[in-house]
């Protein structure tokens, strides 16, 4: 089945859906902020989205841009595979001499980056 | 643990108290069951950081499960007086004494061992039985409780001075 973002969710004779889900439950939108690239998550990282994460942050680190600012203002859930990814991808940055940063967390996914300790290992300071 | 080494389910689900959900799970199904379950605890009547705080619990078991305890299992939620309970089965090779004596918060370096101490350290109670047959870990939440978690720093394995 093809589906079209921008056409309405309404199946002939069956149910009326009248509210659209975000099917993709994470978004990554790349950008950059003065030397470093800036990722943007949207949605839900777990296990399920972790390993499409790393793999972008292992692409960038390896491919001359390891200087990474991760924005998680949009991030509404993190559990420990996110954890994981952000500490395996700051590794694959200190291995190309660069660093990966978190930045914009609140709400639940400010707590588990803080109780784990996590954020003192990136260098992350709360925004 | 029963002494030929098989866990059992120690437990049955009493019946004066509804099953509010059971699921049967494999990987790729543990973020909608993670949404499933998030409605199901929030109907209960759990609410803010405690909600947020038993889905993330419940979510490290079910994702234990998927990679450590044979790829799948099953998840009962129901009600227990003034406290909600999960129980999260797997079939797989069982969880290692070493592993599950050590309480301790892992080295915020290392990429790995955080799911079983999320979960511990994000729900009121936690029980795990556990064996070469499978794992059945089982933790709670007060539905009216009010008292902060981490107000304790000795369940953080800290000192505070």
């Amino acid at each position: 089945m093809s589906t079209d973002p921008a056409a309405p969710r309404q199946a002939t004779g069956g149910p009326r859906i009248e509210e659209t889900e975000v099917i993709a439950p994470l978004v990554v939108n790349t950008g950059r902020v003065d030397d470093a690239v800036l990722l943007r998550l949207a949605g839900e990282l777990d296990m399920s989205t972790a390993p499409e994460l790393l793999a972008r942050i292992t692409a960038l680190a390896t491919g001359g841009t390891p200087r990474l600012v991760v924005d998680l203002t949009a991030l509404t859930f993190c559990d420990s595979a996110g954890l994981t990814t952000f500490v395996r991808g700051d590794r694959r940055c200190a291995e190309a001499g660069g660093w990966l940063r978190l930045t914009g967390a609140h709400g639940h996914v400010a707590r588990v980056i803080e109780i784990s300790g996590v954020d003192d290992s990136l260098g992350y300071r709360p925004s | 643990m029963t002494d030929d080494g098989h866990h059992m389910p120690d437990a049955v689900v009493p019946t004066a108290e509804p099953t509010l959900l059971v699921e049967r799970f494999s990987r790729g199904q543990v973020t909608d069951l993670r949404h499933a379950l998030t409605a199901c605890a929030e109907a209960a009547g759990l609410c803010d950081q405690r909600l947020d705080d038993f889905v993330l619990a419940v979510n490290e078991l079910i994702t234990n499960a998927v990679r450590h305890g044979g790829g799948a299992g099953e998840l009962r939620l129901w009600r227990a007086g003034h406290a909600l309970v999960c129980e999260v089965s797997d079939g797989g090779a069982g969880i290692g004494p070493d592993r599950l004596a050590n309480h301790e918060r892992p080295a915020p370096d290392t990429a790995g061992g955080w799911g079983l101490w999320l979960a511990g350290q994000l729900s009121d109670s936690m029980r795990v039985a556990t064996g070469p047959a499978g794992t059945t870990v089982r933790i709670s939440t007060t539905l009216d409780g009010t008292a902060g978690r981490m107000a304790d720093p000795a369940e953080n394995g800290e000192r505070v001075e």
